[in-house]
């Protein structure tokens, strides 16, 4: 194999207001090699990856191509230094044909017009150079997903392209079309390009990467030849070691069933849920982004239209069919982006937490400041938010504190059953102990908290049984005190074949 | 370091543009501009400043202020309601037509105002169930509220019957206030401490500002957008009576140019177009300040080319400013 250096990015180290996303990592690319980077979410795979593509500058760190150092400040520079990415989302104008899909932009030009004939014949010498069949004249909406995919590498590759990056590229596509995707790849490889390869699909990256390398909270963790490692070793890495280390809840005593789902079905997104919460119970959801997880807390909340099934709360059946009827039935949903569905950012403390129970401080009709400030008060005292005044508008607050406030606006409503999404994401260690403690005592005085999070080893430590969901599927319920984030992990990438029943 | 930017901070505090008063300057562009067009008539002219000529501006403007109250709910929810020029015309015709049949006139401004609740619950429906473009859907209803018009009155103007009807547009309340002016005033305080005070004014500017924080706090989203529209419906059908009664008579087109003059009206008082932010009494401010500028043209004596050049500069000055100011916090 053709040894060349045609990446080497070292001491790479990058923070976004207050947030480290990147720490002394290292990153290297040979030329004809497919090297895949890994790691959990908020790893800073993302953050290296819009550093290499010129959407964000490092702080420090050298950055070679082809052993020469540069600098690359902007999206175009990157380009002429011949990287090349094909995002996540597919992005094919679908009033527009494949050739001017793929030079959009660029558009050849002849006497001051688009020359659509030398577009077209560049077009089909670039998909036939790639491999790909399909005719130049078709219109972006009559595409495949696969073949929009197809399209979109198509777009960004040019004839200088030396570094080619795969960012979830098969997470929309079919087995069938993933292998025509390979084909492509390996074809690219065979040129001598480089690419780069990120995916949540582990058993895609034994199948065709050369090589690995894991990013852990933003360090780099490994570098691997792909031969040298497993995948119980790989999810080890990505997920740190110290699972042992882990302390759980004691499984109290959980008394009634408050919350029962029977066959609760959404179309297209889940399928035949079925699950029990207790009071005092908290239960886990584990699953990976877009299997379902924040979908299915969305159908419970009735955020989400659900197409059959039942839904059982403290005994009575309950139709759920819009937030009101859920809250109005005790039950509170912490949503997953605080800053979008959670919080109205240039409001008050006050305004934010009393948000859904401004039906409850009326009086003659009139909403009661006085009754405002009470609730105000004794949450964030409860919550423990560091503040100014009930004024203050909550973008002057840090994450954890806006995080507290959006607890604060649910425990308001006083729920018996809290179904909380992400509930630490992006905020620091001290404030996300904190959230766990208070999560916990909710627990004990009764609520039923499903709580889900990427982040398994915060489902091991706080909650009692866990719930694995992949592809919309229920797939395992284990015992918190049984089970690891090994086995976690292999349950929802699909790794490890299940032993629940499927009645 | 922290020494130097605290002293800075105290050297931009006495001036003009220090935070604070930058702050002012942004939160209240159109009440200082009120302020100013103010001095600068009692300077040009002796007749502005007195009591008579401050009504008659404000009497002038009641009925735009009227619209632009209603337009200034559905901004705050981040709609609009570019129906209600039309909806001026029809309400108005509706009661001068059921008066001509001998209906006695009170009945037929109940049923003037139900035309315009009537309006506004079509605009709201087909917004709620469609999902609809609100600016594109009531162009439309617009469009069908005028045809109407001129298919009642066969494109002519209709009279009223009734001297007593022409009293609500053109009597004084205790001789003093027209009637027009109080029922202005008083809208715009309701509404005020509607938005204030109440739920449903919080819902409002919490849809405006992102309708899923709404969805997911429990609002009722589509209720609450119609109940909206409702409202704009109804003060366009009030501003529709004391047009229609004014005049004694109205037209299928009495209202023209009112839909975007009442969103110039709305944005002018600090009411932002993408919704959440703003308020009734803003929306006052701001129509006081096209009414001032009118009054002040005219007693000027200025051509009325030339008055339209210099509305059309200060909603720019007034637009630019309020971004420039509100990027620079």
């Amino acid at each position: 194999m053709n040894s060349e250096k045609l990446l080497e990015m070292e001491g790479i180290s990058k923070r976004f207001s207050g947030i480290q996303a990147l720490s002394n990592a290292k990153f290297e690319l040979l030329k004809g090699e497919i090297h895949a980077l890994m790691g959990a979410n908020g790893a800073g795979k993302s953050t290296l990856i819009k550093i290499l593509c010129g959407v964000h500058q490092s702080d420090s760190g050298t950055f070679k191509i082809s052993g020469q150092q540069v600098l690359i400040r902007n999206p175009f520079e990157a380009q002429k230094h011949g990287i090349a990415y094909v995002p996540q989302e597919i992005a094919v104008q679908p009033y527009m044909t494949v050739a001017e899909n793929i030079f959009l932009g660029r558009h050849p030009i002849k006497n001051h017009l688009i020359d659509f004939k030398s577009m077209e014949d560049l077009s089909r010498e670039i998909l036939a150079d790639l491999g790909i069949n399909i005719e130049v004249d078709k219109l972006g909406i009559d595409l495949s997903i696969a073949e929009k995919q197809l399209i979109t590498i198509a777009k960004v590759i040019s004839g200088n392209s030396k570094v080619l990056i795969f960012d979830e590229a098969t997470s929309a596509l079919t087995m069938s079309d993933t292998e025509k995707l390979f084909r492509i790849i390996r074809r690219l490889k065979a040129k001598g390009i480089g690419v780069i390869y990120v995916t949540h699909r582990m058993e895609e990256i034994f199948q065709i990467c050369d090589r690995v390398t894991v990013f852990k909270d933003g360090e780099f963790v490994i570098d691997s030849q792909i031969d040298d490692i497993d995948l119980k070793q790989l999810i080890k890495f990505m997920i740190g070691k110290d699972v042992s280390t882990e302390i759980r809840t004691d499984r109290s005593a959980l008394n009634t069933e408050i919350l029962a789902i029977e066959n609760l079905n959404v179309d297209g997104i889940l399928k035949d849920i079925s699950l029990t919460l207790h009071s005092g119970e908290i239960l886990g959801l584990a699953g990976l982004v877009g299997s379902g997880r924040t979908e299915l807390l969305r159908a419970i909340f009735g955020d989400l239209k659900i197409s059959q099934g039942s839904i059982v709360v403290d005994g009575k059946l309950i139709s759920i069919g819009s937030c009101k009827i859920a809250i109005d039935e005790g039950i509170g949903l912490v949503p997953e982006d605080r800053k979008s569905q959670g919080l109205i950012l240039n409001f008050s403390l006050r305004s934010n937490i009393c948000m859904a129970v401004l039906g409850r401080l009326k009086k003659f009709g009139f909403i009661s400041t006085k009754q405002e400030n009470s609730v105000t008060q004794d949450l964030l005292n409860k919550l423990n938010v560091r503040h100014n005044s009930f004024n203050q508008k909550v973008n002057t607050l840090s994450g954890g504190n806006q995080q507290r406030v959006v607890l604060g606006k649910w425990l308001a409503t006083r729920p018996k059953i809290l179904l909380v999404d992400e509930p630490t994401r992006g905020v620091d260690v001290s404030a996300k102990a904190e959230i766990h403690k208070v999560l916990k005592e909710l627990a004990k005085n009764g609520m039923g908290i499903i709580v889900v999070s990427s982040e398994l080893s915060e489902l091991l430590q706080i909650t009692e049984r866990i719930l694995v969901i992949c592809r919309g599927q229920l797939v395992a319920n284990v015992e918190t005190q049984t089970t690891n984030t090994q086995e976690l992990m292999e349950l929802s990438t699909g790794e490890k074949l299940t032993h629940m029943d499927k009645s | 370091m922290t020494i130097n930017s605290e002293n800075a901070f105290n050297k931009t505090k006495i001036g003009l543009f220090s935070p604070r008063s930058l702050k002012i300057i942004r939160e209240q562009t159109a009440l200082i501009l009120l302020i100013f067009l103010i001095f600068v008539g009692s300077q040009v002219s002796d007749v502005f400043l007195t009591g008579q000529n401050l009504l008659n501006i404000i009497w002038a403007v009641s009925v735009l202020g009227i619209v632009s109250l209603g337009q200034c709910i559905l901004i705050i929810a981040c709609r609009f309601d570019m129906s209600v020029a039309y909806s001026l015309g029809l309400c108005g015709i509706v009661m001068v037509v059921f008066q001509n049949l001998g209906i006695p006139w009170t009945i037929s401004v109940l049923i003037g105002i139900c035309t315009g609740f009537f309006i506004g619950a079509i605009n709201g429906i087909i917004c709620v169930k469609t999902g609809a473009n609100p600016f594109l859907v009531t162009l439309g209803t617009g469009t069908l509220i005028y045809a109407a018009s001129l298919t009642i009155t066969k494109s002519k103007t209709v009279y009223t019957p009734f001297e007593a009807f022409t009293e609500i547009g053109r009597g004084k309340l205790f001789g003093v206030v027209h009637y027009s002016v109080a029922i202005f005033i008083l809208l715009a305080i309701v509404l005020e401490i509607m938005l204030r005070f109440t739920k449903f004014g919080r819902s409002l500017y919490v849809i405006g500002l992102n309708e899923k924080v709404g969805k997911l706090s429990g609002f009722s989203v589509n209720k609450i957008i119609f109940a909206a529209f409702l409202i704009c419906g109804f003060t366009a059908s009030i501003a529709s009576l004391i047009v229609t009664s004014r005049n004694g008579s109205t037209v299928a087109n009495v209202g023209l140019g009112l839909e975007f003059e009442s969103i110039i009206a709305v944005v002018l008082g600090g009411t932002s177009l993408f919704g959440g932010s703003g308020g009734a009494l803003r929306t006052v401010v701001g129509v006081l300040v096209l009414g001032v500028l009118n009054n002040l043209l005219i007693l000027m004596n200025v051509q009325t080319e030339v008055q339209q050049i210099v509305k059309g500069s200060i909603f720019l000055l007034i637009v630019w400013l309020d971004t420039s100011l509100r990027s620079k916090s």
